[in-house]
């Protein structure tokens, strides 16, 4: 549903980046909040120091991060792990996001591509994962999104970062590999992010 | 990120926010103010490194043509390069998703096949328009194509948004089939009232 929706209201070109509404708030806010994200630092097997450019929308509520050196071969798993600062006004919390990853495959029949999400704060017990799998044959885009599906409100009243790692893991013969090229994330529309009031 | 964005037009290599003329879609009684700019390129076609991985050039109309300075794949191998690119516009107005020319060489014996794989989104969007276009061997010219639009996918509302375009160039197997992409040329972004 939350698919079909944003689908196609990015098609229909409707105002998808507007003022915050709170859907599912307990109390409507005098003021919209809004949130930005600032990626702090990347690293991993897949994304060596200067091998990935993030690159933030002008109001900083989204994200893209390119890699360059992201393939994995066949029997092997590469991972990235991107800590996000998040920054919500004060007294307001929020929880759930998008996480969009897109990888080019080269996969032959009996060969498969596996990408893994994990997502946590830092300091904080809760933790969202999401799994998705491709079977070969395959070298079209792949294009994954992750929606943590356990609503978890984040700590009140401070900054705070959000971990998220991408683990794209090949199972077959060496000479399959697929390359994780982007991941996008995204906090800031009324579809996949909820509001709430600190108490 | 105002700091890693200064570093990324620096890495790039290029001022390339320039305002544009008209060019309006309907509504011509008010233009809108509108830059486009060229954010970034990386990818395993362009790697980021000492030398920029792409010059680009911003025309008048808004047109952005992108060079590539080294995105060879050969023999069995695959590459992609993400151009990311800004378009601001004036509250009340979207623009439209470019039609895209690309211009490759291609030399392929001949069982060998090239494909280039355009894919476009809006940042944090998973909506993405897909092209793939495909060569045969034997083969060893000039190969140029051109990505249009199969729907209309028009910008979020409102707002800046930055848009991607990742090209993937793959060759078959034998390693005397080589493919390098050569320019991406962006067309001027369509506008209309939200």
């Amino acid at each position: 549903m939350f698919r079909t929706r944003m689908l196609a209201a990015a098609i229909a070109g409707v105002s998808l980046l507007g003022p915050l509404a709170p859907t599912a708030a307990q109390a409507s806010p005098a003021v919209v909040p809004s949130i930005t994200l600032q990626v702090l630092s990347a690293f991993g097997g897949g994304c060596p120091a200067g091998t990935t450019d993030a690159v933030p929308n002008a109001d900083n509520t989204a994200f893209s991060l390119a890699y360059s050196q992201f393939r994995v071969y066949g029997g092997d798993y590469k991972s990235c792990r991107v800590v996000i600062r998040v920054a919500v006004p004060q007294g307001w919390t929020y929880a759930v996001y998008s996480i969009i990853n897109r990888v080019t495959p080269n996969l032959a029949i009996r060969s498969s591509a596996r990408l893994q999400m994990n997502a946590w704060f830092t300091g904080y017990p809760w933790n969202a994962s999401d799994d998705h799998s491709i079977n070969g044959p395959r070298t079209t885009l792949w294009t994954s999104t992750s929606t943590p599906g356990v609503l978890t409100y984040a700590p009140c009243n401070q900054s705070f970062d959000l971990n998220v790692s991408d683990t794209l893991r090949i199972n077959g013969p060496v000479s399959n590999s697929a390359e994780l090229i982007d991941t996008d994330v995204r906090a800031s529309t009324i579809f996949n992010l909820m509001w709430r009031r600190c108490a | 990120m105002p700091r890693a964005r200064n570093v990324l037009l620096m890495a790039v290599g290029i001022a390339l926010l320039i305002p544009l003329g008209a060019m309006a879609v309907g509504a011509p009684e008010r233009r809108p103010d509108r830059t486009v700019a060229l954010l970034s390129a990386n990818g395993s076609g362009c790697p980021r490194g000492s030398t920029p991985p792409v010059a680009a050039i911003v025309q008048p109309t808004g047109a952005i043509t992108v060079r590539y300075r080294n995105f060879v794949v050969s023999g069995g191998d695959y590459r992609t390069c993400l151009v990311v690119v800004n378009v601001a516009t004036t509250a009340g107005w979207t623009w439209l998703i470019p039609a895209v020319e690309n211009r490759a060489w291609a030399k392929l014996g001949a069982s060998g096949t090239a494909r280039l794989a355009t894919s476009m989104w809006f940042t944090g969007f998973e909506s993405t328009v897909q092209d793939d276009k495909q060569v045969a061997g034997p083969f060893d010219n000039y190969w140029v194509t051109s990505v249009a639009r199969k729907q209309p996918a028009w910008a979020p509302c409102g707002k800046s948004v930055n848009l991607t375009i990742a090209e993937t160039v793959r060759v078959t197997e034998a390693s005397s089939d080589t493919a390098s992409l050569l320019t991406t040329t962006l067309d001027p972004p369509s506008w209309r009232r939200c």
